[in-house]
């Protein structure tokens, strides 16, 4: 498994210190003072090599590979986590669970990506864990009203998380799987057939209406809103939301593994 | 010095870092704050520096603290996010407000000159931190009073 150290290395590399994906989030903030630091915070995040938000809360490492055994995949998972560890902040278990303090672990989840090859990771910082949404409706609901539901959890939790944020939605297949699918939104975009078009351009339309100004204001600071629709049933249909803060802390690397 | 309401602001001098359980734990045991609160849990630089990369956290979660943390001497707090709710709990309360760039933790990090003491070690970044920082950028959201540590108005 030691040929995967380098590519670990560089997607740790990414998501601490310099995120790829980070110039979505600059290129759209509507405020020069905010956009100042951010650029400033970029430069620091690299110079000092100190992690671009120290909030990273639970990680997703995600796999994607043909045959890997699962002792193979723990060694992978393992490699990261060290890796991550070794900059980032431990996770901090909550009281409610149990009440001792990790130490240097990072918190790391492994979800194995099906028909892709690589290596990818999400950072889950509060910011996107804690203003997640969650709600199944029947399948005869007005697809308005899943709208409108969306777009007043936007604008309750969207500037309380790092604006500008990215949207993900998942609607349909079970209320877990809808939830991981919103995520995985962030690795690889939308995801559903041309005849939904027109509803997800109508979602797009009332997201990006929301005022999500983190002054207080009444500007929107919403960047991309992704959607991704699964195969479900007629008696319950879940719709899932996640947010991804302007650090937009979300990497993937094509690799031939396993 | 009175902070005014859509301004933005730096801070120098010294202030409280702390979050969730080391603030709910030092208002349990009532102990003393300094006027600035900066809501933060920073990453723990193992290469002996002040601390590392300390962005601010969000505020909604440390709301039903606000009476306690008043009453224990903190005039203004600096932490993320603004609703309608967050403005009406510290105007109730009587506390000044601002905002620092969430996700900016490399930023924010570098703004500290010190760590005088820390608390609640077994907490991890949990715990609350003594520092002194230079020019710490803030926007106010809700007017407040700092009499403690040199803030100044600036053009941003």
């Amino acid at each position: 498994m030691e040929e995967y150290r380098p590519i670990v290395k560089e997607l740790v590399r990414r998501l601490l210190f310099a995120p790829t994906r980070i110039q979505e989030s600059l290129g759209i903030v509507p405020d020069q003072a905010f956009a100042r630091i951010m650029c400033e915070n970029v430069q620091a995040s690299a110079l000092a090599t100190l992690p671009v938000c120290q909030d990273t809360g639970i990680v997703t490492f995600y796999v994607g590979h043909r045959r890997l055994s699962d002792d193979q995949l723990d060694t992978l998972r393992k490699m990261f986590e060290c890796e991550f560890s070794t900059y980032a902040r431990p996770s901090e278990r909550v009281p409610l669970i149990d009440s001792y303090h990790l130490g240097t672990n990072q918190l790391v989840y492994v979800e194995e990506i099906r028909g892709r090859q690589g290596l990818g990771a999400i950072v889950s910082g509060a910011g996107t864990e804690m203003h997640a949404y969650l709600k199944v409706y029947a399948g005869t609901e007005d697809f308005a009203n899943i709208v409108s539901d969306l777009a007043e959890w936007v604008k309750r939790r969207g500037a309380l998380a790092c604006p500008p944020i990215h949207i993900s939605v998942a609607i349909g297949g079970t209320a877990a799987e809808a939830t991981r699918e919103a995520k995985i939104g962030f690795l690889f975009g939308d995801s559903y057939p041309s005849s939904f078009e027109t509803r997800a351009a109508a979602l797009r339309d009332s997201l990006r209406g929301v005022p999500l100004d983190p002054k207080g204001g009444t500007q929107s600071w919403l960047g991309n809103v992704y959607v991704r629709l699964l195969p479900g049933h007629i008696s319950a249909v879940p719709v899932a939301l996640s947010m991804m803060c302007w650090p937009f802390r979300v990497e993937w690397m094509d690799v031939e593994i396993g | 010095m009175r902070l005014v309401e859509g301004y933005w602001y730096e801070f120098s001098g010294v202030l409280t870092i702390g979050r969730d359980r080391g603030l709910k734990q030092a208002c349990a045991e009532k102990k003393p704050f300094t006027e600035v609160l900066f809501l933060a849990g920073p990453t723990l630089d193992a290469r002996g520096s002040a601390l590392g990369s300390c962005g601010p956290t969000s505020v909604n979660r440390m709301i039903p603290m606000l009476h306690d943390l008043r009453a224990l001497g903190v005039r203004h707090v600096i932490g993320k996010g603004v609703n309608a709710e967050v403005i009406d709990a510290f105007r109730s309360v009587g506390l000044g407000y601002g905002v620092a760039v969430g996700g900016a933790g490399a930023f924010y990090g570098l703004k500290i000159r010190r760590l005088i003491d820390r608390s609640y070690t077994e907490l991890g970044p949990e715990g609350v931190f003594l520092v002194e920082v230079v020019d710490l950028p803030f926007y106010v959201v809700v007017e407040g009073v700092v009499r403690d540590g040199i803030t100044k108005q600036v053009q941003r």
